[in-house]
């Protein structure tokens, strides 16, 4: 049960209707958090991007790429064409560029913001989403290379922590969409704003139910090495059982007469450590 | 005293086997591409590990009335060398088992070999049966391996042609069998020694039949299959059916027959058999069959279907500890909940799987690499050394000699010759070869009482290790401690709350009480899927049972009918296997291409058009079915 989690799942998963929608999750979550939390666990994946262009510039601290990964996780299942629905007009605009994501963290998590001012709260996902789909080949290549120089580092960064993070911004960011749409007309442009949200929510719930997956392997785990500890004690323990001395039979009353009728007929002599010389008075006795 | 008259006849047999066995590791190479690491098993070997004392009796009996090979005389019944063959099997099975444990273990994926030890067991109802000691079987796995050795019942034939375990030759008796849906038309019968063939065939059928009872009844899970060298024994009056057969060996991917293994005496290589004792690491059986009999369970493994081999047993595994979860799983949810608690599940059974994986281990390290393997090493080379010298005796035409060892090797298994016999034999040999045949006997047999009382503490002492069921209290370390293996089920209690205190509530559901029908069939049957008004839509899995037969039937349904692509398992009443259908169906029966499957017989496509056959198509035409 050393295996991560998601590596041993992956590769072992019950087939569903839709393999290919599965498979991609798991490559999504797998690329997004095992390359830099789980260092040298996948030395596949850490090598995939050594033929991606450089990023511009490398990942400078620890928090950097804690904010960068948390952009990816924030910005899963947005497209860019969603984002472009989402603010129109800050779509105007090119997406930000480089190793700094326009992500806000603490103003994505305040419910106030999300009442007070829901229009900038979406601009500023929208913006985040924009950023994401547009540098996602270069951060992925930032975040692992980061992870390969700076192993120590990241393993200060906890996974499960910052997919609770994650998870709290994407929910918020999923309940101020609901209200914005309510009550919207049903045209086609409102219907694709919809699926998009949709697929939003659907990847939200995808990644907590990973998370709490996660947690629940890494327990099960925990007890399944426990009571292999134990297993091999009581092993030990036939082992030693073993080592007691027999019990005689049957069987060995047959051997007794069978070394009885031999020394009738001249036997050789015993050596000290035969057992026979204490089975012929009892050899004697059987027929 | 057949063996000694023919002796005193001048035609001593030299009891040789085979050194060149159907099953060769040179020949047919299994393919090189990797086999599936999920969380099941990909194989399960069952072995007699021990014979609890209330079957002893009727085991021993059974043994000698179901001799394979002539019918065993009366007096031989009644002797207690007889028992002590019957007790070696056992011992020399889990032995034996250990080495294609070995072999399995090394080439298949981690922790996809599982060990299942058996005890052999008797009831008043059922009569001889067997129990497994480890929870192994509960593991869905695609390939379940029974295995044993064999002796003859009467050693004094142990010079002649019967099959016999015993030094460098060893007989192994192997059924092969997986879930019914891995082999539709065989009841999941893959392969079978020839001895075997009829009662594999018959437990099999029963087994699928059982399992079919279940889900039609369902919940109660169908009773476990007992060995079937046990069931073997217990069948004694079965009337033969035309089992659909296939050579050995053959690569016939597909093809609808049980794969026929002879009997086999196998000649281990006599070099390697005479320093088994000195050299641990030297496997001798696998040398000579092992590697290529596992050779050829991983290509079964190669060309078995495995999704449609685990599916029900995927079900089987999720009802013990989620029934809610089972069902939804047979109707092939696309649903978040349902992933996400699947993959919990998986977690949970690959868990499970790991710890018996790591008992199976254990138990191989004592039964093949600790005490009780070395002394099982001593005692085949003990054996070995006696056999050589009976052979040489044979082959210098020393009949007398060759009668009066003849005669104390019947006095290893206890046999009822007098000590004045015994004298009288031996008054009539020159003094010098009798020394000499006498302490190599005697030497065998110190060592084999020694491998006896082994064997019989293996027996006694091993019961509580693995068998949680049985709470056994013995002596150990100058205290009476309580004992108990069951390991298992604390890990299973621990593993299950954590499942349960972690499962979210399934946004889906799929009903227990939907219609399945099929046009010919009068009767209704049910459905564990998807459901509309009562009746199956949408992916599931059916069952019905009636006086026409029996319908089974995995895949996509409309209005209660098999309707999309699945596969179909057609019983008649008095047919020798089922019929297969895999691939599209209409209002319940075949439309379009499909393969159908027929005992005997490798899978044939053809076209079909309501049910009606229209000609032949190519395999590129049809889609197969997801299970």
């Amino acid at each position: 049960m050393d295996t991560p989690a998601v590596l041993s799942h992956a590769t072992g998963a019950w087939r569903t209707r839709e393999p290919v929608r599965r498979s991609r999750a798991f490559a999504w979550l797998a690329a997004l958090l095992l390359p830099g939390l789980l260092p040298g666990l996948l030395p596949g994946l850490l090598n995939a991007d050594e033929n991606a262009p450089d990023p511009p510039s490398g990942i400078a601290d620890v928090e950097s790429y804690r904010l960068l990964n948390l952009a990816l996780m924030v910005a899963e299942g947005a497209s860019i064409a969603w984002a472009v629905e989402l603010d129109p007009a800050g779509a105007t605009s090119p997406p930000d560029r480089g190793l700094t994501p326009p992500i806000d963290v603490e103003a994505l998590q305040t419910p106030l913001n999300r009442i007070a001012d829901p229009r900038q709260t979406v601009a500023r996902a929208a913006r985040l989403f924009r950023y994401a789909r547009a540098n996602e080949d270069g951060i992925r290549a930032a975040i692992a290379r980061f992870a390969q120089k700076s192993p120590a580092a990241v393993t200060a960064v906890d996974p499960a922590r910052l997919a609770e993070e994650a998870l709290i911004i994407r929910s918020a960011l999923a309940i101020t969409l609901e209200d914005q749409g309510r009550g919207r007309d049903d045209s086609p442009a409102r219907s694709s704003w919809r699926r998009g949200l949709a697929v939003y929510q659907d990847k939200t719930i995808y990644l907590r139910n990973m998370m709490e997956f996660w947690e629940f392997d890494r327990e099960l785990a925990a007890i399944t090495e426990k009571a292999l500890r134990e297993t091999g004690t009581r092993i030990e323990a036939y082992q030693r059982l073993l080592e007691v001395d027999p019990r005689l039979d049957a069987f060995t009353q047959h051997l007794r007469a069978v070394e009885y009728v031999y020394r009738e007929y001249g036997v050789p002599e015993k050596t000290p450590d035969d057992p026979s010389d204490e089975l012929i008075e009892a050899a004697s006795q059987v027929d | 005293m057949l063996a000694a008259v023919g002796l005193l006849n001048g035609c001593a047999g030299m009891a040789r086997g085979t050194s060149t066995p159907v099953y060769r590791a040179q020949e047919a190479p299994a393919p090189e591409r990797a086999l599936p690491d999920g969380p099941e098993a990909l194989v399960v070997i069952r072995y007699p590990a021990l014979i609890h004392a209330d079957a002893e009796h009727s085991f021993y009996q059974a043994y000698g009335n179901q001799a394979i090979g002539d019918p065993v005389p009366l007096e031989v019944m009644l002797r207690t060398d007889m028992t002590r063959v019957a007790q070696a099997v056992i011992a020399k099975s889990n032995f034996f088992a250990m080495s294609l444990y070995r072999e399995l273990r090394d080439t298949l994926p981690d922790h996809s070999v599982l060990l299942s030890p058996h005890m052999i067991t008797w009831d008043r109802e059922t009569g001889l049966g067997s129990r497994p000691m480890l929870a192994s079987e509960q593991i869905p796995s695609v390939l379940t391996i029974d295995f044993n050795v064999y002796s003859y019942p009467d050693i004094r034939e142990v010079m002649d042609a019967p099959p016999l375990t015993f030094g460098d030759l060893v007989t192994p008796l192997i059924v092969v069998h997986g879930d019914r849906w891995l082999r539709p038309a065989t009841n999941g019968l893959v392969l079978s020694s020839e001895p075997l063939v009829q009662s594999a065939w018959a437990l099999s059928r029963a087994a699928a039949e059982a399992e079919r009872t279940a889900m039609v009844r369902y919940p109660p899970p169908a009773p476990p299959r007992s060995l079937d060298f046990t069931g073997f024994l217990q069948l004694r009056e079965l009337n033969p059916v035309g089992v659909p057969r296939r050579a050995p060996g053959e690569i016939r991917p597909g093809e609808a027959a049980v794969e026929v293994y002879p009997l086999e005496k196998v000649q281990m290589d006599p070099l390697l058999v005479a320093r088994l004792d000195e050299t641990p690491g030297v496997d001798p059986f696998a040398d000579r069959f092992v590697d290529g009999a596992a050779n050829r369970i991983v290509r079964l493994l190669h060309e078995a279907d495995i999704e449609r081999a685990l599916f029900l047993q995927r079900h089987a595994a999720l009802l013990r500890f989620d029934p809610e979860l089972a069902n939804v799983y047979l109707a092939g949810s696309e649903d978040e909940s349902v992933r996400a608690r699947l993959q919990l599940a998986q977690a949970l059974i690959r868990a499970e799987k790991v710890f018996l994986s790591d008992q199976s281990e254990k138990v191989f390290q004592g039964t093949y690499e600790g005490d009780y393997g070395q002394k099982m090493r001593q005692m085949i080379a003990a054996e070995y050394g006696m056999l050589e010298e009976r052979r040489r005796l044979a082959r210098i035409q020393n009949v007398t000699t060759a009668l009066t060892i003849a005669m104390l090797a019947g006095s290893v298994y206890g046999t009822s010759v007098s000590g004045s016999a015994v004298a009288s034999a031996l008054q009539s040999v020159a003094p010098a070869l009798v020394l000499g045949s006498v302490w190599t006997a005697r030497s065998s047999l110190k060592t084999r009482a020694r491998s006896a009382n082994i064997t019989e503490k293996y027996m006694a002492l091993m019961a509580p290790e693995l068998d949680q069921q049985i709470d056994v209290q013995m002596e150990w370390m100058e205290s009476r401690e309580r004992i108990t293996a069951r390991g298992f089920a604390e890990f299973r209690d621990k593993t299950t709350a954590l499942y349960q205190s972690r499962v979210r509530s399934l946004q889906t559901t799929a009903d227990e009480h939907c219609r399945f029908s099929h046009p010919e069939f009068q009767a209704d049957g049910r459905w564990f899927g998807g459901c509309e008004d009562g009746r199956a839509t949408g992916r599931g899995y059916g069952i019905l049972s009636g006086s026409d037969g029996v319908v089974e039937y995995a895949g996509e349904a409309r209005d209660g009918r098999a309707h999309g692509n699945g596969g179909m398992i057609l019983v008649r009443p008095g047919s020798v296997g089922a019929v297969f259908f895999e691939g599209r169906f209409r209002e319940g029966v075949p439309d379009g291409v499909v393969a159908r499957h027929e005992p005997g017989q490798r899978p044939q496509w053809f076209s079909y058009a309501a049910g009606r056959e229209t000609g032949r198509a190519s395999e590129r035409e049809w889609t197969r079915p997801l299970f």
